[in-house]
């Protein structure tokens, strides 16, 4: 059910018909009773009125006559009488009353049928006469008159229950005025409107809600806002490279010396290599960024760093780099899939192999339950290590080639399970890979 | 004219260095805020590239430093950063003009020859006093009528003169203007150059001032 209003209305209109009807049944159940008391009660006093009256046994010896007529307080003549002398004569009936006996003459109440017709039957002997009084009133009667007063308690419950569904629609609506408007004031956004819900005043049952909603809103803008930096910052590292390449274009066109030409061909190469470097790392990123990490995965080092070497071939030839996989290394296992395993190693090594010496060596290492990639050189000091993780950062050095993605990238890879942190020894520098609750080293070595 | 290029991308800087010399201009090139600081605040250049991300602050900063400074050298902005909030924000900190990356090395010299010719106070491109006729895009230049042909050196030798027509021009900032940092400067190269310019362009347009330098007169020949 999609309205808000009419699941409201419905619930509480079957709840308050369940408990009135309960009520109503409980009233009529009781209104029956309490009439069948009184019209017994009735048929009692009307008995010993009658006998009150004085018909002695004999005062009529024959019963070949119709006995007079009684004068009983007729209530519209529903209630019948008869007086039965000891001998059974019928001494006096009333008028409307049948002729045939009303009981059998057992004293107390009675529900004969007679003459095709159900009777309550009172039947009194008179102790002083031994006369037999016997009063009664037909079932019908009796079952119209309770039906008269249970239908006119149930009319206007009925009547009640409509007009308070009206009253209920009418208020649920009305009670639900907040929520219609936090409904209008979101639909009527702009797609790139993430600023606060406006809706005043706010039930407080309500205000959590548009809190949460806010806070979404927030969170929603910050990761935009951190896209669109990212985005920039991506042009900005493909824009820039792509500018030295046709400037270097320009120079190797206009120069004179060939000299000058070579130094601008050999610019360009560096130029299309580093493009290269920063469009792959790129869609890595993206690809690392749309997929969500599953846990439980685990992978081996040494055929990780296997595919790597074997990537970065070309770079560590050029660098003269030594790549050396230790054995401890080589059968380490690590929580993260393999796929991430080889974006992290890949990114560490050729970060370690473009800034470390030329010639050098690369070493990936066991590291308690990590890994570690050391290389010979410098490393990042402790004031940039942090900023290192961030994506296009390069700290305040400003003579390194990159893009500043490829520590970020293996961070982000590594994330949640692992993480990274750097340390400088005194062979070099050197990034450990450690299970993050593992961690005790802070992040800035 | 010497030009001041704040990139920090090697593989551009490098390009500029290169490219502008090869348009005859006297290229200094850093890579930093701090670098940019101390060669702003040691050296006359006559126009600056400025980059707006450099590694140890924004390019946007340093030109608001420099304006605030009442430092007027035209400002060029260099960046990926194309957006138009972005050039507004640059020209309103007090840039002087703004070209996206990448861009055509002979548009960039234009428009840094554009930006001197605007702060030297001349609407026409083509720089003329008396007979001599000097044409800085195509470093084309005529003594009476007849086109010369300068070295790079000579031509930035007769910029330097030119850029303040009738006043003296010390050695040293004849120096300055053609010499980057970097190189090497000979005792008496300028005095080489003004002499060799004597001979292309004619004995008396380059006046000797003793003891104080040189100076080139706005009635040429006239």
């Amino acid at each position: 059910m999609t309205s808000l209003r009419l699941r409201l209305f419905l619930l509480i209109v079957a709840a308050t018909a369940l408990v009135w009807s309960l009520a109503a049944a409980w009233t009529a159940l009781s209104a029956r009773d309490n009439v069948e008391r009184v019209l017994d009660a009735r048929l009692r006093e009307a008995a010993v009125m009658v006998a009150s009256l004085g018909y002695a046994d004999g005062a009529s010896s024959t019963n070949t006559v119709r006995p007079a007529p009684i004068p009983l307080p007729s209530y519209e003549r529903q209630l019948s009488c008869q007086i039965w002398s000891v001998s059974g004569n019928l001494l006096g009936i009333s008028e409307g009353a049948p002729t045939q006996a009303l009981s059998a003459g057992k004293r107390g109440f009675s529900e004969p049928v007679v003459e095709g017709v159900a009777w309550r039957v009172y039947t009194h002997v008179a102790p002083d006469t031994g006369v037999t009084i016997m009063v009664g009133d037909t079932l019908a009667v009796r079952r119209q008159l309770i039906t008269g007063l249970v239908q006119g308690l149930l009319v206007p419950a009925m009547v009640g229950l409509i007009a308070l569904a009206f009253l209920l629609w009418i208020g649920v609506g009305r009670g639900l005025g907040p929520v219609r408007r936090i409904a209008e004031a979101i639909a009527a956004r702009e797609p790139d409107d993430q600023s606060p819900l406006e809706v005043n005043p706010v039930p407080r049952e309500l205000a959590a809600l548009t809190q949460e909603i806010d806070q979404l809103f927030s969170r929603i803008e910050q990761l935009r806002s951190g896209e669109k930096r990212f985005m920039a910052s991506a042009a900005h590292e493909m824009l820039t490279p792509l500018a030295g390449l046709r400037t270097h274009a320009d120079i190797a066109l206009r120069a004179r010396e060939d000299e000058t030409r070579e130094r601008a061909l050999e610019r360009i190469r560096q130029s299309v290599d580093r493009t290269a470097r920063l469009v792959r790392q790129l869609l890595e990123w993206s690809r690392h960024d749309a997929k969500s990490s599953s846990l439980g995965e685990t992978a081996v080092v040494g055929p990780a760093a296997e595919i790597v070497q074997e990537e970065l071939a070309h770079l560590l030839e050029r660098r003269d780099v030594r790549l050396v996989i230790t054995d401890a290394a080589r059968a380490q296992q690590v929580p993260i899939p393999q796929e991430a395993l080889i974006i992290a190693l890949r990114n560490l090594v050729e970060n370690a192999a473009l800034h470390g010496p030329k010639p050098g060596m690369v070493t990936i290492d066991a590291e308690r339950e990590g890994f570690a990639v050391t290389d010979e050189g410098g490393g990042i000091s402790p004031e940039d290590a942090a900023a290192m993780l961030e994506p296009f950062s390069r700290g305040s050095a400003t003579n390194l080639p990159g893009s500043g993605l490829g520590l970020a990238i293996a961070a982000a890879a590594l994330k949640p399970r692992m993480i990274l942190s750097f340390e400088q020894t005194e062979g070099g520098f050197r990034v450990n890979v450690e299970p993050s609750f593992r961690l005790e080293r802070p992040v800035t070595a | 004219m010497r030009i001041l290029v704040i990139e920090d991308d090697d593989v551009l800087r490098d390009g500029l260095f290169e490219g502008l010399a090869l348009e005859g201009h006297t290229v200094d090139a850093v890579a930093n805020c701090a670098d940019a600081r101390e060669a702003v605040a040691s050296f006359a250049h006559d126009v600056i590239v400025l980059d707006i991300g450099l590694p140890d602050g924004s390019g946007l900063e340093l030109l608001r430093e420099w304006r605030l400074a009442s430092r007027s050298t035209p400002v060029l902005l260099l960046t990926a950063r194309n957006m138009t909030e972005d050039r507004i924000e640059g020209l309103d900190l007090g840039a002087d003009d703004y070209l996206g990356k990448p861009f055509d090395l002979g548009e960039l010299a234009a428009r840094l020859r554009a930006l001197t010719r605007r702060d030297r106070g001349r609407a026409d491109p083509t720089i003329r006093l008396g007979t001599l006729e000097i044409d800085p895009a195509t470093r084309r230049v005529c003594a009476k009528g007849e086109t010369v042909y300068l070295s790079r050196r000579e031509y930035s030798v007769l910029e330097a003169l030119t850029r303040y027509p009738d006043h003296i021009v010390s050695r040293a900032q004849i120096e300055e203007a053609i010499y980057g940092w970097n190189e090497e400067v000979g005792s008496n190269a300028v005095e080489v150059h003004i002499h060799k310019l004597r001979a292309k362009l004619g004995p008396d347009v380059i006046e000797t001032v003793r003891g104080l330098g040189y100076r080139i007169s706005s009635e040429q020949g006239g």
